[in-house]
């Protein structure tokens, strides 16, 4: 197959601030997403860095129980909603088209409303904090009735609806971009299974928030307007639990959203400094397309305290179960993709593979609460704190730094400084696990989720909370070290080539940046790692025979 | 507005000792059974943690580049990717009937000697039994009984979770949800609501006082403990107050402290819509666990003092009050 040459069109775009708000080429909008959604990820890690001093002891009295409430939402409202999910929609605009070797997304427009939707969520949620009576304080779940008017009076509530009404048209309207993007502009020769594992992570992902989100937004109106037009869908006699199954419709799913982007990334830079193809392919993009049709039919775990019908549990206890499998799948893939290859440690792979070793804790301690019986117990303990952070942060954020360090050369033209690079991803580590592993034994001994202070005798719950905020602070200390370190590289950083990692994926066979239309040409699409046979020079077609 | 925290006089109802409440430790046979399912679970976690976590830091220590040659290209291996998609699946299928199999034990339970009507409201519990006394907060039940609680709320949701006895029961407006406990052993257990319910979330604890069958029907009869001298005060109808103390919407008695003379009545009216109680350190006087909008009530002091009380719903918001009584 013949390459296509590719119009030039950069000629009449604005320069400078102009430049940036108004601009349409999908790298500048990814750019714009990565500080945005860092800028949230900052602001997030200080509200969990208040949460931590204020249960670092027993009975303490750092924070109000009311300012704890909404910092503790917000936390969660931040991490999930502003900085997890579009986080992976900036990597997502920035290296969707260049691996597939397209010219920009299909709608520049939408996408840049999509974009600019993001910050005006957040401050519309954030708003609530200068209002009189404090912000949103009904956790990141927003249960109903707690959130209705009788229980929530302020302003604050409404304003975290509209926040992530925001977001979410914002999130629909990127789902569908990636969707018709990939979907109908692949170079020619990208044929779906030589799609790189990322686009196929995105595609999945996308699929999943445009059938999803919907359900959350729907959820959100009713409260809404149970709250400002005086309605009854979850007030006045309704079963609390209508709100719950629709919040958790989009919910479970949305777990995946903020997780397979991350395996994704994590598929795409392992193989490279392993030097091996990734084992499975095909396993990995079928087990991915499992877990986003199986993250539909498990929502109901979230809700076995609420007084189900046995029956509808064991299905859904059934269903959880299943879901683990291809999970598993993925693990061992990653295991054997990194067994007899010649790895390379640079940051970027450290972070993948601690990646791989945190996302497995965070599948086993998954397991244990599988289990009607035992999540009985467990369920809203310090126990979900650990497993949704095992899962969301030793995995997710753990491949958004791997995605940093691995993408920033093609992104920016330089290197971020490795050496920095690996002491952050010490201190993180280490962090991270001083700050969760604990959280597992917090769970165990009983400690409830979301209490604003905690009875100092609980004796048993002392040290593990003193351990959790010390870890907290290292993790702190990391992200302040990766903050030198991009300011250091941005504009000192050493000179990084078109290649610099051996790479398999089309982004690698332009220049580093990339100029505005991608690709002079675009490479020939032979195989599943097109960079790598235009390294070897010779047709993959020989080597796939 | 809402009202500012920080009584940490209000921490008063439990006991400055060193209280377990790990699920693990159980006092019960539902508990119980639920750490033995737990175990097995945790065992086969283990054996998966250290095996797959093993050949990962294995893999990851052992294949470190050495020189610049390019190791044999394999893209995957069908036989052995079955292979380790029926592994988790076989143990997950185990895990799933294990739990199963034991499922209707723990959430239904042998049937009930008692049952105990349990309301969840903001922020405090409240204990209905069989012959309609009531209390807050702390639960009253005859050890090596099996105890079914008919939980429900009045507000928001709630969850009912007193971890050594047993795993934790959603209390939702309007609905009535079931669970039971056991405690093998007489003593005090302790918990705390599960389910983020407000400010007072935090404050929202539990006792159960698992107590010998004849202690038990004293409870229920309301009897003075043995030796108890002649009480303080006692409940009256119908008298004309001396002072009248009002509870209010902004979560406060008023006047939160008064003085009576010996012999006088003091009564207490809801002025408000929120619930709340008039409840006494001292046990010897009458309390009222749950008071309405609108609704009064009197008690007469027939003993000097100091008598200090709370509305249990709102001590963390620091509702509280005395009432100091002179003469006699």
């Amino acid at each position: 197959m013949a390459s296509i040459a590719l119009p030039r069109s950069e000629a009449r775009a604005p320069s400078g601030v102009m430049g940036w708000l108004t601009t349409v080429d999908h790298k500048k909008i990814g750019i714009l997403y990565l500080y945005t959604t860092f800028f949230f990820f900052l602001v997030g890690g200080v509200m969990a860095l208040l949460m931590r001093t204020q249960l670092a002891v027993g009975n303490n009295h750092f924070l109000a129980a009311q300012t704890y409430n909404e910092i503790m939402t917000l936390h969660g409202t931040t991490m999930i909603f502003l900085w997890i999910i579009p986080v992976f929609s900036g990597f997502g605009n920035y290296f969707v088209p260049l691996m597939i070797g397209a010219r920009d997304m299909a709608f520049p427009r939408i996408n840049a409303f999509s974009f600019w939707l993001i910050p005006l969520g957040g401050l519309t949620m954030y708003g609530g904090l200068l209002t009189k009576t404090g912000a949103a304080a009904a956790g990141w779940t927003g249960y109903v009735p707690l959130t209705e008017k009788a229980y929530a009076m302020g302003i604050g509530q409404d304003l975290w609806i509209l926040g992530l009404h925001i977001l979410g048209i914002s999130s629909i309207m990127g789902a569908i971009n990636f969707l018709v993007t990939i979907q109908n502009m692949r170079a020619p020769g990208m044929t779906w299974f030589r799609l790189p594992l990322f686009v196929w992570a995105m595609e999945i992902t996308a699929a999943l928030v445009l059938l999803a989100s919907p359900f959350l937004a729907g959820a959100l109106a009713m409260v809404l307007m149970d709250r400002q037009l005086g309605t009854h869908f979850f007030n006045h006699g309704a079963d609390p639990l209508l709100y719950q199954f629709i919040f958790w419709f989009y919910s479970h799913p949305a777990v995946y959203i903020m997780i397979l982007p991350a395996f994704g990334i994590v598929s795409e830079v392992i193989p490279v400094f392993s030097r091996k193809p990734i084992f499975g392919y095909r396993a990995m993009a079928f087990s991915m397309a499992a877990i986003g049709v199986l993250g539909f039919m498990v929502f109901a775990h979230h809700m076995f305290t609420t007084g189900l019908p046995l029956a509808l549990q064991e299905f859904f206890m059934a269903s959880t179960a299943l879901i683990a499998v291809p999970s598993g799948v993925k693990v061992l893939n990653w295991l054997a993709t990194l067994w007899g290859g010649s790895i390379k440690y640079t940051a970027a792979m450290l972070f993948a593979v601690a990646f791989v070793l945190m996302f497995l804790m965070g599948g086993v301690d998954g397991v244990f609460t599988a289990s009607l019986a035992v999540d009985y117990q467990l369920h809203a303990t310090y126990w979900i704190v650990a497993h949704i952070h095992y899962v969301l942060f030793g995995g997710s954020v753990f491949g958004v730094f791997a995605a940093f360090f691995f993408w920033f050369p093609k992104i920016t033209g330089r290197f971020l400084n490795e050496t920095l690079g690996k002491v952050q991803f010490w201190i993180q580590l280490v962090g991270f696990n001083i700050t969760f592993m604990p959280m597992h034994f917090l769970g165990l001994e009983g400690m409830p989720r979301r209490i604003a202070i905690w009875n100092a005798n609980r004796t048993d719950w002392v040290p593990w909370n003193l351990l959790a905020t010390i870890g907290a602070f290292m993790i702190a200390t990391a992200v302040l070290i990766f903050l030198i370190n991009f300011a250091i590289s941005v504009r000192g950083g050493r000179r990084a080539p078109a290649d610099p990692w051996e790479g398999n994926t089309l982004e690698w066979a332009t220049t580093s940046p990339p100029p505005a239309h991608n690709f002079d040409t675009v490479p020939p699409v032979q195989s599943g790692r097109p960079v790598r046979d235009l390294r070897r020079g010779v047709s993959a077609a020989a080597e796939h025979a | 507005m809402l009202p500012a925290l920080g009584v940490a006089a209000g921490l008063a109802p439990i006991s400055a000792a060193a209280v377990n409440v790990s699920p693990l430790s159980c006092a019960g046979p539902n508990a119980c059974e639920i750490v033995s399912i737990y175990t097995g679970i945790f065992w086969i976690a283990m054996a998966v943690l250290t095996i797959v976590g093993g050949l990962i830091v294995y893999a990851a220590l052992r294949f470190r580049r050495r020189d610049d040659r390019e190791p044999a290209q394999i893209h995957g291996n069908p036989r052995l990717e079955i292979v380790w998609t029926a592994i988790p699946v076989v143990i997950l299928a185990f895990l799933f009937i294990r739990t199963t199999l034991r499922m209707d034990y723990v959430r239904n339970g042998p049937s009930p000697q008692q049952t105990i009507q349990v309301t969840g409201i903001q922020w405090a519990w409240s204990f209905k039994y069989p012959n309609g006394r009531t209390s807050n907060t702390k639960l009253t039940i005859p050890v090596g009984q099996v105890v079914r609680l008919q939980v429900t709320s009045r507000d928001v949701l709630h969850s009912f979770w007193v971890p050594r006895l047993g795993g934790q029961i959603y209390a939702k407006p309007g609905f009535a949800n079931s669970g039971w406990i056991e405690a093998s052993q007489p003593g005090q257990y302790f918990g705390q609501c599960n389910e983020l319910c407000g400010l007072g979330h935090w404050f929202m604890i539990l006792e159960v006082d698992a107590v010998s069958a004849a202690d038990y029907q004293a409870f229920l009869s309301g009897a003075p403990p043995p030796g108890a001298g002649p009480p303080p005060a006692e409940k009256a109808t119908g008298v004309t107050p001396a002072t009248n103390v009002a509870e209010t919407d902004d979560l406060k008695f008023q006047p939160s402290s008064a003085t009576v003379k010996v012999g006088d009545v003091v009564q207490w009216t809801n002025d408000g819509t929120a619930i709340h109680s008039v409840t006494f350190d001292n046990q010897q006087v009458p309390s009222l666990d749950s008071q309405n909008g609108g609704e009064k009530f009197e008690v007469k002091f027939l003993k000097a003092g100091t008598y200090h009380y709370i509305c249990t719903f709102h001590v963390a918001a620091g509702m509280q009050g005395t009432i100091t009584v002179t003469g006699g």
